[in-house]
Formats: C-alpha cells, sequence, structure tokens
C-alpha cells in the first residue's frame, strides 16, 4: 500500500573531540562548527526512503530548529525525501515537552490537509541532549501505538513488524498502522546524497512555521564540563620502533605473559 | 515518599535496577523518604527488595500482563502513583526504563528528565543530567510536584542496605484493550558470536585510520594473538567496513575492558561516550594532536599499519 511517512529529525552542532561553551553555558559554541543531524535520525531518513521506494507514497521530513536547519532538511531531500517542513525557532533550548507539544499540532494541521502519517519516525534519541522522550510524547497525544529504539522494520499491509534489541534478546512487535517508531542506528546503511539529489533537493518544497515554547514543568539552567580526564598520554615511541614498549604495557597490565 | 520502578529477570531484579534503589536511599537520605518499590513480578522479589532499603514492595498484576506492553506498563505505573502520591518515581535509565517513563509523563502531562547523575533536593530540585552522550552535564530544575526521573546507568554501584522487612502489597491496574497495541509478540534470544564487545578483557578498535574493510585483518590478527574482541568506530561502520554490530560508541556497543587500543580513532565525543569505561587504553595514531590522547594512557604516535604488525611480531617472539 502508498505509504506517507513523517520523518522528524534534529539539527545538532558537529562537535568532533570536544565541546565548547558559550560564555553562560546555556548554548555550544558553534562558530567554528558544522551541523549534522543525529545517527539514529539518518537512519530513520534512509528508511523512509526505502519504504516509500518499495511501496510507492511519500515521505516528509521535518525539524524544529533554527534557522540554519534548513540545511539539514535540504540533505535528508538531497538522500530521497520529497517535502520538507521547518518548525522555526529563536533557540534550541527547548525540553522534549515543548518540542513534542509544537511537532503535534503541526503533524494534526498537516493530516487535516493531506491524511494522515501511516508512519512516523524519530530517531531514539537525539545526539545533543538525548532526552528520548519525544517519539512517546507525539504517539500518545495522536492516540497511537509506539515502539522506541527499533532495530528492524517490515511492511505488511496495514501492519508494522518491528524488532527491537533489548537485554532479554530481540523483541518481536506488530503494530497496526499507523504508528509511531523511533529508530535506532545501525538499523541500515544510510545513503550519501548524490549530486543528481543536491541538485533536485533545490527545487523540493520546504514549508516554514514559526513556533513559541509553552511553559511545562521542567526549566534548563545551564551546561556543565563533565570532570575532564585531562589526562595525557604517555607517548611510548613514534613508529614500529615503539611496539617493544607496547609489548612491556601489555606485560605490566599482565594482559600477556 | 519515593517510588522505584524495578526491572527483573525471572524474579532477579537486574544490575541497573539495583543501582536505581541504591541511587534513591541517598536521595531519600536529603528528603528524610521513605523508599518503595513497584514491579510487574513475583512475591518472592520482596526479599531481596528489603536488601535494598526497600519497606513496601507494590506488585501489579493483571493477567494480560504476561509480555511486556509499554502502555499498559505505564498505564498501571501512572495508577498506582495517583494513589500513592510519592514524591519522586524514579526508574532506571534502561530502553524499558525510559519508554515507560516517558508514557507515564505523557499520561500525566509532566516532564521526564533522563539520564539522571545527581539531584540536589532543597527548596527547588535541581537536577544534574548526563546529555551528549556523557559529554557534558545538563543542570534543569523541576517546577512539578512529582519528579519523574530516570538514572544513567553506572552513576552509583549497587550496594545492600537492608531493611528489617518488606510488605508486599498488590495492585491491580484498570487497563483496556488499546493499552496493549504495542505489546511483544515473541523475543528471540541473542547468540553470541565470538569474543563479545561488551566483556573481553581487551577490545582493538579502528576508525577512520583503517582505511577500508581489508585493513582490519591486521587488527583481527592481533586481536586473535591477545584472545581480544575487535570493534570500529562510527565510521567504519558507516562505510561499511564493520559490521554496526560492532560499533564501539555512543549509539553502538558501551565498552569497559582492562584494555582499549584505539587504532586510527581521532577521538569525536560520540566515540569516546562508548569506550571511556575502559581502565587503560592505548591509542595508535598519526596524529599527536588527536583528542583521543587526552582521555588515553599511552599513546603510540604513527600509522597503525607499520605499527600493528610490529607489535604483532615482537608477540610472536615473546
Amino acid at each position: 500500500m502508498e505509504m506517507n511517512i513523517l520523518v522528524c529529525i534534529k539539527q545538532i552542532p558537529d562537535v568532533g573531540g570536544k565541546i565548547k561553551l558559550s560564555d553562560d553555558g546555556r548554548e555550544i559554541d558553534s562558530r567554528n562548527l558544522g551541523f549534522t543531524i543525529s545517527p539514529h535520525e539518518e537512519c530513520a531518513v534512509e528508511q523512509a526512503i526505502q519504504i516509500v521506494k518499495a511501496e510507492g507514497g511519500s515521505a516528509t521530513v521535518l525539524t524544529l530548529g533554527i534557522a540554519d536547519s534548513e540545511n539539514q532538511l535540504r540533505d535528508s531531500l538531497a538522500r530521497g525525501m520529497n517535502k520538507g517542513v521547518l518548525l522555526h525557532t529563536e533557540n534550541s533550548n527547548w525540553n522534549a515537552n515543548q518540542i513534542a507539544h509544537a511537532i503535534t499540532a503541526s503533524i494534526k494541521r498537516m493530516e487535516a490537509d493531506n491524511g494522515t502519517f501511516d508512519l512516523i519516525l524519530f530517531g531514539v534519541e537525539s545526539a545533543d541532549r538525548g532526552n528520548a522522550q519525544v517519539g512517546v510524547l507525539v504517539a500518545h497525544a495522536l492516540d497511537r501505538p509506539s515502539v522506541n529504539g527499533i532495530n528492524g522494520l517490515e511492511i505488511e499491509g496495514d501492519v508494522a513488524l518491528v524488532k527491537r534489541d533489548s537485554d532479554e534478546g530481540t523483541e518481536n512487535y506488530e503494530l497496526g498502522l499507523p504508528a509511531v517508531l523511533s529508530v535506532k542506528d545501525g538499523m541500515n546503511l544510510p545513503r550519501f546524497p548524490s549530486l543528481k539529489g543536491t541538485v533536485m533537493a533545490k527545487k523540493k518544497p520546504i514549508e516554514i512555521i514559526a513556533v513559541e515554547p509553552d511553559d511545562t514543568g521542567v526549566r534548563f539552567l545551564q551546561f556543565e564540563r563533565t570532570p575532564e580526564h585531562s589526562k595525557q598520554a604517555v607517548i611510548l615511541g613514534r613508529g614500529p620502533e615503539a611496539a617493544a614498549d607496547v609489548v612491556q604495557v601489555l606485560k605490566q597490565l599482565e594482559l600477556v605473559r | 515518599m519515593i517510588l522505584v520502578f524495578v526491572e527483573h529477570r525471572d524474579g532477579q531484579p537486574d544490575v541497573a535496577s539495583l543501582q536505581t534503589l541504591s541511587f534513591a536511599r541517598t536521595l531519600a537520605a536529603q528528603t528524610g523518604d521513605s523508599i518503595e518499590a513497584v514491579a510487574f513480578g513475583p512475591d518472592s522479589l520482596a526479599d531481596i527488595l528489603r536488601d535494598y532499603g526497600v519497606s513496601r514492595y507494590h506488585s501489579i498484576t493483571d493477567d494480560q500482563l504476561t509480555a511486556y506492553a509499554c502502555e499498559a506498563w505505564a498505564v498501571s505505573l501512572q495508577q498506582l502513583t495517583d494513589l500513592l502520591r510519592p514524591k519522586v518515581l524514579l526508574a532506571p535509565g534502561s530502553v524499558k526504563g525510559n519508554e515507560v517513563m516517558a508514557y507515564v509523563g505523557a499520561l500525566s502531562s509532566l516532564c521526564v528528565v533522563t539520564n539522571v547523575c545527581q539531584v540536589s533536593a532543597g527548596n527547588e530540585w535541581r537536577i544534574t543530567r548526563s546529555s551528549w552522550g556523557g559529554g557534558l552535564f545538563e543542570n534543569v530544575l523541576i517546577e512539578q510536584d512529582l519528579a519523574l526521573l530516570t538514572l544513567a546507568t553506572n552513576t552509583v554501584e549497587a550496594s545492600e542496605n537492608a531493611v528489617d522487612s518488606c510488605d508486599t502489597l498488590p495492585f491491580t491496574p484498570a487497563l483496556q484493550t488499546k493499552h496493549f497495541r504495542a505489546q511483544i509478540k515473541s523475543v528471540e534470544s541473542s547468540v553470541d558470536e565470538g569474543m563479545s564487545l561488551k566483556t573481553a578483557p581487551i577490545v582493538i578498535g579502528g576508525g577512520r585510520g583503517v582505511g577500508s574493510g581489508e585493513g582490519f585483518a591486521v587488527l583481527e590478527e592481533l586481536g586473535e594473538i591477545l584472545q581480544a574482541a575487535v570493534g570500529g568506530s562510527r565510521v567504519t561502520t558507516n562505510n561499511g567496513w564493520r559490521a554496526h554490530k560492532q560499533q564501539i560508541g555512543l549509539t553502538g556497543n558501551h565498552i569497559s575492558p582492562k584494555l582499549y587500543i584505539a587504532c586510527g580513532i581521532s577521538g569525536a565525543i560520540q566515540h569516546m561516550a562508548g569506550c571511556k569505561n575502559s581502565e587503560t587504553i592505548l591509542v595508535i595514531n598519526t596524529d599527536e594532536n588527536a583528542p583521543i590522547l587526552s582521555h588515553a594512557d599511552y599513546g603510540v604516535i604513527g600509522d597503525l599499519h607499520e605499527i600493528v604488525p610490529a607489535i604483532i611480531e615482537e608477540l610472536k617472539k615473546s
């Protein structure tokens, strides 16, 4: 059956090895950084593209963030998503409930115009805050079934066959569509945007809607550095000549005799 | 009162739940509260819970609850919470713990703070949670009457502190069919393939510097000699050089070996999130300014494709 899919992604600074904070600690100092999306969401985008390719239909990508987040929408469009929605905000210090409220309201409006999304996909947690809740909150608000952190998904008619790894092993679920699922990295191997895709993405529509956070029971104060390891590794040497010293370390640690 | 959600397997609480009980005790010492526990489990759990400081155990029973169903579990917890009115509902930050608590938050229109590391309970409740995969702390204030929290794993050690007795109190929730629309149909137990990244005493990790899937052969050879598990950074799994199951990092395996040998890995925070619990880290990298060296104990500067074969030679000698 033709699938109407929505994937929700989040723009995050590509911090590399060290995170710099703004003076008040409320933002990541991203002046010299590029931006990306969370790995989990990359897999959600890939999954949506694969499903629409197999079943037909349409895949929309949505994000809530600052104006620059449009670049992450374009990236997903270049990979093969059909259209984009930017819920435009002044800053990114929104908590999970605020994000979920804004996304839910926007989904309800889109569905009133274009029909129900058979599948709404999220990443299991964003790579920055990692609240791991938005998918569940949206599922509840829309009164749809949901599983968090899935590792496998197959569509059979109007049923989603879902796999999720937990401590017990691999859990199997069968969810009636429409459903809300949050995807875990590793479910597929995300494609890179092609040159042709990048060119085509420029012509694909992106709707921009301004949104404001509502009041909730948790207030963000600031980020704080974790106690730095501030270790500096003992350099055993350079090149293959250091091999004997490496073996010496292995012996000291009693890992070889 | 502090209410702790406990997960168990065949009547034995899991480590994350026992850690959560220990964390609850330090919180209870701050607030002067008692600790009660809730589980979808047998009456016999009470004996173990008593050893971990729990005075009352609420055992949720319902015939339909044989297999996990997130919504049904959350509705049950929410109904019990409405009845008991605790100050805090605390759960382990596990797959199910986070999922169920997110639903409890949704049902009660409250915020949930996940991956909590520290709670200061004064006039205002100030919570420190793990953010950016453990790369930063995030401080938040709770401005709602009930604190819904999940605990970051390995924040505290599980330690016993027995109380005199623990009463078991059955609780039967009012559930509807729709609460079971996402319920486990079956579970396939996982089969261990070779040396496991999670349990091996030595882990060897390869990153961008390995260069290709074939490039891992030399790490595999070293792995065989040292009886080590071999994994890779996200770059290597994303490029298809390694299977995703072998990813070390925030979105892959979290390892804690005696020794982690990181080869050709620069040390992005997402990677460090998966390996920071290693006892000793030895780095092989061409770049002497690689960020991973400020998390490591030992470093060798140079090309892993020259250095690792030399280590193999040296090991064969001795």
